[in-house]
């Protein structure tokens, strides 16, 4: 008995736990032929002996099946290990692209004012006079309308400098209250290492019935979106001049390098800007055919934005594909 | 516009205003700084008086001084300037003065003779350079004493202040415009100038001078005699005009510049023995051409247009002996549209004219006069004048809407003192409502929101309290939002397939597009002043844009080159239309452990696979592209939900020499085909389905299309798809080819019979047969 116990404890594999198996609890095996001798054993003592070697068989059985599931762990341990990986030479494989950081941050402009109940509105790049220049108060003789900063065509048109021509459109088209933002591609005749020919704005506009709006308003919603675009800043509005605002603000923030100590990238200054904002210019509204009415208008370079947050030093690259810059905004 | 601090205080009292603080108001009210410097005199530089000055007696290019420095003793100092003989008083920097530069001042000896000091010109005292040679002292800057300190004449310790202005501050380029605004916030007087009594020339000035006008004259000009003996250059004036970079050659014409920088008053010195008429008497003509478009002109001869330019022959010289001095202003919102119509060439005071000069002009006068004070020169006692006719303008302004456009209310009678510091008059109407009279020099100022902005700019933005607007609830889905959306996700997609987003200019090289066939603008809608060959023209497609970008990038040693771009494209007829273009060049994977470093390179079908991942299902057809980038055998129009959206080929090999380019493969939609479309979900059947599969032995040279087609126009409920999955070619086959094409079929209603199957079976037979041609094979 006690050497059939050891018999199945010196088991190596699942094969010779099998072979094992036949030896003793198989048709032929030693188990088998001790049940045959059942037969040639008298009366009285069959009972004790036949309960004496089931006893032993359910105690053989026992230390079988504890030995086979050792057995079966061990052979699945063996495989998990043969199947075993450098797990760590798949890092860094993606095959994914990236966004051009340019409209990943129009993208996250947008976003913010969607959120704040605008709308998206778009307009054509090929424009009228009316609708760049004379509507926004750009008076005929205004320095901007130089031939030097504007694309004009042969008819008489324009490839737009701003998208505030979307202002003109929207407000032609529909009634207040107006909320939008128009985000899109503008023109300008200048090429040098911090001028490309074209590059982007967003644009908003607010108008609303009546005296509603005011220059506190303006100040509340910059303020608000420059903390989301560039966390935790300090705002600052200069008075400025534009056309078609009145009063107008140029938006700085303090600078997000030197943290307002002065750097080179602010010149010195500690603030960086970054945004030209107003109230609406009345005679713009005239020109449109509204009355009564109080809105503010705001526009940006998302260039500006994207370089700034990004920190990428050179503008021109952006318009070159270049796969190495973008790599970097997978 | 350039200002100093002290030139600042001639007009008003900073007095405990700092110089951080004065860049800290500027700004707040809209007088950008673009740069602050202060000048401070080293140690150890003293007033030096010249006793005495001889050549040295071995060098001719050198002097040898005797100073009083104000010591028991003269020094010698050896100096090497030509015009340190006319000097009296100079500024000597003493043994042991470091000057800027760390230029230490040590005895020295020059070709043999001791030296104990140097006298200073204004560069080596790290002032900005006021003339050749040494500088020569004079009282202007206070009382001379030989041994005081430079550093406490306070002209030396001065700020220079660069304001970068913006187009409607015309009023603030001068110094006593800039006090002006200073005056508001400060709410300190401006100081008037106090000319007193002065010695005028006998003769009355229309004994001496004529004016004829003809017609209406829209502008103002005065003009007075001056009898000039001597005109010296004071030191301080030279001073100040090489700090704001004015400093002109003629002593005369540095007088003026002063004035009008000072002031902002326009004025202009004519010789006037060379407008004299035989009689004596000087005769000029007065006459407007067009409105704002004036002319003065001695006998034929055109002397000036007004606020634009004058003959530079007529101009006074330091050696004129009398002078013709004219003031002027003309209003710029007429004067800019004459110029813009008239085109003539204007000088360097037109961008003050067109702006806005100040139209006070006694107070130019006056001023000069005063400092022509100490030299000899007689001034006409009154000028003689020519006036346009201006009215000026009044505003009625509501408190209430005041303060509805600055969202705040401000106390009235800060309103009024900074109205009437800016120098507005005011007038109280009612008690929410009080007039205003616009001084001339504003014209900027024509509404209550330009109020608005005075306030608020001197009060100070950062004074007002952020209020968030209280809008009305509104849907805000435009078309626009709705597009943003889908373009989002649509780059989403094509990121995550492996396109890296490009953006490229909206320009062409329209000899590029016509050499590869593609649309150009009608020569009617082209560019008028395109800024460089290669963006002269609009373009017609972004796939050119993209080849160049993908060019660039295998310069940079990029072998995997997959780039998008949403953007837009101009039809012949300028049309704009935004386009969803797509090139991979070269290798299709990473190289990396999944290729063992050897990346497949990319394929018609990858590519495809590629598109498909991004913008979904789409069919392929017979190209009828006839632009010069494609493959002719591996290109193809791309048609979803049955409507033609662009197309994708393969780029032409010699098109891929010009761009140094692998296999390159490109791809071009209209972003309108790729808006979502509405979905209805179909049942989804319980039923088993089967496949079957047919291969077929068709001619070589029909295309799947026609195949599809045909199955496509099966009356057959149950067939629901069917796919290509091989295509078959070898010698034995001549000229056919084997397709196989798999088919599944399913009912709603329940599991498909054999006889069914093999009756459906036999009818796409039949049909194939009939309309392709096709033999079982």
């Amino acid at each position: 008995m006690e050497q059939l116990k050891e018999k199945i404890n010196s088991a190596l594999s699942l094969e010779e736990l099998e072979s094992i198996r036949i030896e003793i609890f198989g048709k032929k095996g030693i188990l088998a032929s001790e049940f045959a001798k059942l037969k040639d054993i008298p009366g009285p003592q069959k009972r004790e002996f036949a309960q004496g070697l089931n006893e032993k068989k359910a105690s053989l059985q026992e230390l079988f099946d504890i030995k086979l599931e050792q057995l079966k762990e061990q052979e699945l341990n063996k495989r998990l290990k043969a199947e075993a990986l450098d797990v760590t030479m798949y890092s860094n494989i993606s095959e994914k692209g990236a966004l051009h950081p340019v409209q990943e941050t129009m993208d996250k402009i947008i976003e913010y004012f969607v959120a704040m109940n605008f709308a998206v509105e778009s307009g054509p790049m090929v424009e009228d006079d009316f609708h760049n220049f004379e509507a926004l108060n750009l008076p005929k003789h205004h320095p901007a309308r130089d031939m030097q900063d504007t694309f004009y065509f042969k008819d008489n048109t324009l490839l737009r400098t701003h998208t505030s021509p979307v202002q003109i459109r929207t407000m032609m088209r529909k009634k207040p209250p107006i909320r939008i933002i128009a985000p899109g591609s503008v023109f300008r005749r200048d090429y040098d290492l911090t001028h490309t020919p074209m590059f982007h704005q967003v644009e908003g506009l607010v108008v609303e019935e009546g005296d509603k709006v005011s220059f506190a308003n303006l100040k509340s919603i910059l303020t608000d979106f420059l903390h989301y675009m560039f966390g935790d800043v300090e705002v600052r509005f200069r008075p400025s001049f534009f056309p078609f605002t009145e009063p107008s603000a140029e938006v700085d923030i303090s600078c997000i390098f030197c943290e307002g100590k002065g750097c080179r990238v602010c010149s010195h200054t500690g603030w960086l800007e970054v945004l030209g904002s107003g109230v609406v210019d009345p005679n713009v509204f005239k020109a449109v055919g509204y009355e009564n009415v109080s809105g503010y208008a705001f526009g940006l370079g998302v260039e500006r934005f994207a370089m700034l947050l990004h920190r990428i030093p050179d503008l021109r690259s952006l318009f070159e594909g270049d796969i190495r810059l973008l790599e970097q905004f997978r | 516009m350039i200002v100093t601090r002290r030139w600042l205080e001639e007009f008003i009292s900073l007095d405990g205003v700092d110089d951080q603080q004065l860049h800290n108001i500027f700004n707040s009210i809209g007088l950008e700084v673009d740069s602050m410097q202060h000048f401070e005199m080293p140690q150890n530089v003293v007033v030096g008086k010249i006793l005495s000055c001889g050549k040295h007696p071995d060098a001719d290019k050198l002097n040898l001084c005797l100073v009083d420095v104000g010591e028991d003793e003269p020094v010698q100092i050896i100096c090497g300037a030509s015009n340190v003989r006319d000097a009296q008083y100079v500024a000597v920097a003493k043994v042991g003065a470091i000057l800027p530069g760390d230029f230490a001042i040590k005895p020295a000896k020059l070709r043999g003779l001791d030296s104990f000091g140097m006298i200073c010109s204004s560069s080596e005292l790290g002032l900005p350079n006021s003339g050749d040679g040494i500088m020569i002292l004079d009282e202007s800057i206070g009382k001379l004493i030989s041994g005081k300190p430079l550093s406490d004449y306070p002209d030396f310790n001065d700020t220079v202040i660069e304001l970068e202005l913006t187009a409607n501050r015309g009023d603030c380029l001068s110094i006593r415009g800039v006090a002006r605004d200073l005056s508001a916030v400060l709410d300190r007087e401006i100081e008037r100038l106090d000319i007193g009594i002065m010695e005028t020339l006998p003769l009355g000035i229309a004994r001496m001078l004529e004016l004829r006008t003809k017609g209406r004259v829209d502008a103002d000009l005065y003009y007075s005699v001056i009898e000039k003996k001597q005109l010296p250059f004071p030191f301080l004036m030279r001073l100040r005009l090489a700090m704001v970079d004015a400093l002109c050659q003629e002593t005369i014409d540095s007088y003026i510049a002063y004035t009008i920088h000072s002031t902002g008053v326009i004025l202009r010195a004519y010789d006037a023995n060379r407008l004299r008429d035989d009689d004596g008497k000087i005769s000029l003509e007065i006459s407007q051409e067009f409105e704002g478009y004036v002319k003065v002109s001695y006998k034929d001869e055109t002397i000036c247009i007004v606020g634009v330019s004058c003959n530079r022959d007529y101009l006074a010289k330091d050696d004129s002996v009398d002078i013709l001095l004219e003031t002027s202003y003309i209003n710029p919102n007429i004067l800019v549209p004459a110029v813009a119509k008239m085109k003539p060439k204007s000088d360097e005071l037109y961008y003050r004219t067109s702006r806005g000069s100040e139209a006070d002009l006694l107070l130019g006068l006056e001023y000069l006069q005063n400092h022509c004070k100490e030299s000899s020169c007689l001034f006409s006692e009154t000028p003689l004048k020519v006036e346009s006719r201006w009215e000026a303008l009044n505003l009625s302004i509501d408190i209430p809407k005041l303060y509805s456009i600055i969202g705040q209310e401000i106390p009235k009678g800060t309103i009024y003192t900074i109205l009437q510091r800016l120098g507005f008059e005011v007038y109280r109407t009612a008690s929410e409502r009080f007039r205003v009279k616009v001084p001339r020099w504003r014209h900027d100022i024509s509404n209550i929101q330009d109020i608005a902005e005075e306030i608020l700019r001197i009060v100070g933005i950062n004074q007002i309290e952020a209020k968030p607007l209280e809008i009305v609830e509104k849907n805000q889905l435009t078309k626009s939002t709705l597009d943003f959306k889908v373009r989002r996700d649509l780059r989403q997609r094509a990121v995550s397939a492996g396109f890296f987003e490009a953006v490229t200019y909206a320009f062409a090289n329209r000899r590029l597009l016509e050499e590869y066939n593609f649309p150009i603008l009608d020569s009617s809608h082209e560019i008028l002043n395109p800024i460089v060959e290669e963006f002269n023209t609009l373009r017609s497609t972004l796939i050119l844009n993209l080849l160049e970008s993908a060019k660039r990038n295998v310069n940079y040693g990029k072998r995997r080159i997959p780039l998008f771009e949403i953007g837009s494209a101009f039809d012949k007829d300028r049309q704009e239309t935004l386009k969803v273009s797509f090139l991979w060049s070269g290798e299709f994977e990473v190289a990396s452990i999944l290729n063992q470093g050897k990346p497949a390179k990319i394929d018609f079908s990858s590519f495809v696979q590629k598109l498909s991942s991004i913008i979904g299902e789409f069919s392929l057809k017979a190209t009828t592209q006839t632009n010069g980038v494609i493959h002719p055998y591996q290109s193809a129009d791309v048609y979803k939900d049955g409507n033609y959206i662009g197309w994708l080929s393969k780029v032409h090999p010699k098109v891929c020499e010009a761009f140094d380019l692998e296999d390159t493969f490109i791809a071009e939609f209209n972003f309108d085909g790729l808006i979502p479309k509405h979905i209805d979900a179909r049942a989804i059947s319980n039923f088993q389905g089967t496949f079957k599969d047919l291969s077929l032995l068709v001619d070589r040279e029909l295309a799947y299309e026609e195949m599809y087609r045909v199955l496509e126009s099966l009356d057959e409920p149950l067939l629901n798809r069917f796919f290509a999955i091989d295509r078959y070619e070898d010698e034995q086959l001549n000229n056919q080819k084997s397709m196989t094409i798999r088919f599944f079929l399913q009912s709603q209603e329940g599991t498909l019979m054999e006889e069914e199957i093999d009756g459906i079976m036999n009818r796409i037979l039949k049909s194939l047969e009939k309309e392709c041609g096709a033999n079982l094979r």
